[in-house]
């Protein structure tokens, strides 16, 4: 366990060492940026609506009678903003991208292209793990903006249709409650996120043993560490911003 | 040259290759003859060190790598000397994501070739091999198995190594690929004028094109006293 966290470590900083080599060849993180993100819309636009769905409904039937109605729109809002649009995001993009890179960098090895970069002269770690990386930095944060945006108008909507609370009202209180602070709250630790589930997912292919079960193994491992690493670090922001 | 001497590797607990002598004079077809699991594929790796031989020394035109192997720091010095070989891998090892023309770039990746010098390296290659200009937008998954050994094989050579791996070049192809292949590896040693290292288990293919032939039992390399007699040695 020790082992295993110091060779992630490791790796990682291997893989930063290769800032130069990439920033030479900036379409290698284009690339990614624009596989990483296309995977994960679908998934992301589809969560979303429900997300912000069931937001809205629990919040009103949490909230006793004689609350007004503009409450939905605060404390829903907050919450979709604040936590579960950055948290369940940041997971389903691990479900759906994360495990995607373990098992395309898993099978790369296995199919010794891994070995055909290196004697080409071409470091592997640079030239595969770094983009990314760097990809699902800005990849993860722009999907929770994206996931945010949609949820709040799912959740206005589904407001107005499902416990009618008028439009405009769910906007006043989204207004006059939810502050920089929850939004940014909700944002910043999303490159973190990103970080963690792009170099975790990376790390494990590259981890992947010859055989056929390899693959498959390595991509279990991915998911399930970066899960859990993305939720450590979701409790520590919280901590730290909203204790 | 390549020499190795005393070179062993084994995994975990199993025994792959023991105290292996080895030498690949300039220029000669060398062939490395052994059944599936001898550690073919294991030996060819330990000299570029994708493999780290547990003990043994490994020279390639004279200088000895296997401490460069094992030190971070000397990763630039051993990538210099790898470049001087070019690796047809068993299962050819495209890169999936990329186009034939982009497979054959990347070894060029570390020599700065401006736009146009690259793509005319990219098609002069192409033609060496025999395939065709349009093959360059395909992608490995459009390609058959004895195509993708081809681009592989352009890929090798487009570096301009002074040395060139074939690991099982002819194995799953159809027999006039195979004379196609076999004539490709003799014709590519003399007007590159390479030094080929071949290890397979193509009888047929050792005879036609080998010059020096090794056969790799029992953990270490022998050498045959009569080609005639290779199948004997192969039981
Ligand atoms: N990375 C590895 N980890 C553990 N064992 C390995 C590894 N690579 C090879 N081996 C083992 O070493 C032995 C030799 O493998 P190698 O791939 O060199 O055989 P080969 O002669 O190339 O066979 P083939 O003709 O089937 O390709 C095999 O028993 C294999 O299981
Ligand atoms: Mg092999």
């Amino acid at each position: 366990m020790v082992r295993q966290l110091g060779r992630y470590v490791l790796f990682t900083m291997r893989a930063f060492g290769g800032m130069g080599y990439v920033l030479r060849r900036p379409k290698l993180v284009l690339k990614q940026v624009y596989t990483l993100g296309l995977l994960s819309l679908p998934v992301i636009s589809f969560a979303s609506i429900f997300l912000g769905m069931v937001t809205a409904l629990m919040v009103s039937y949490q909230l006793e009678a004689g609350v007004p109605k503009f409450y939905v729109g605060a404390t829903g809002g907050r919450t979709i903003l604040i936590e579960i649009a950055p948290l369940v995001i940041a997971l389903l993009v691990v479900a759906r991208v994360g495990s995607n890179i373990t098992a395309r960098i898993g099978t790369m090895k296995v199919t010794e292209q891994i070995d055909a970069l290196e004697t080409m002269g071409i470091n592997s770690v640079h030239y595969l793990a770094l983009p990314i990386i760097l990809a699902s930095i800005v990849v993860v944060p722009a999907l929770v903006i994206y996931s945010d945006l949609i949820s709040l108008v799912a959740a206005a909507v589904s407001a107005k249709v499902i416990v009618n609370v008028p439009i405009p009202q769910y906007i006043f209180g989204l207004k006059r409650y939810a502050t920089l602070n929850d939004v940014l709250g909700g944002l910043l630790k999303t490159p973190f996120f990103g970080l963690a589930m792009g170099s975790i997912s990376v790390y494990y292919g590259f981890q992947t043993e010859l055989g056929a079960e390899g693959v498959g193994k390595s991509v279990t491992a991915s998911v399930v560490t970066s899960a859990a690493l993305i939720m450590i670090l979701d409790f520590i922001v919280a901590f730290w911003m909203f204790r | 040259m390549i020499k190795v001497s005393g070179l062993s590797k084994c995994f975990s607990q199993q025994k792959v290759l023991e105290g292996i002598d080895f030498e690949a004079q300039d220029g000669r077809r060398v062939f490395i003859l052994g059944k599936s699991g001898s550690g073919k594929t294991v030996f060819l790796k330990c000299i570029l060190g994708l493999l780290v031989p547990d003990t043994g020394k490994i020279f390639i035109d004279e200088m000895d790598i296997t401490p460069l192997m094992v030190k971070p720091r000397f990763k630039r010095k051993l990538t210099r000397i790898r470049q001087k070989i070019g690796y047809v891998f068993q299962g050819s090892a495209l890169l999936d994501s990329l186009s034939v023309a982009d497979n054959i770039a990347l070894a060029l990746d570390s020599k700065n070739f401006p736009w146009e010098e690259q793509n005319r390296i990219i098609d002069e290659k192409l033609e060496m091999v025999g395939l065709e200009r349009k093959v360059r937008r395909k992608y490995p998954a459009q390609l058959s198995g004895g195509m993708k050994k081809l681009v592989a094989i352009a890929r090798a050579i487009a570096a301009e190594p002074r040395y060139i791996f074939y690991d099982e070049p002819t194995t799953g192809l159809d027999p006039a690929m195979i004379t196609r292949i076999t004539k490709l590896i003799i014709e590519l040693s003399e007007k590159l004028e390479v030094t080929s290292l071949i290890v397979t288990h193509d009888m047929g293919l050792a005879r036609r094109a080998g010059q020096d032939i090794y056969f790799l039992k029992n953990y270490t390399l022998s050498r045959p006293r009569r080609i005639t007699r290779l199948e004997e040695l192969y039981e």
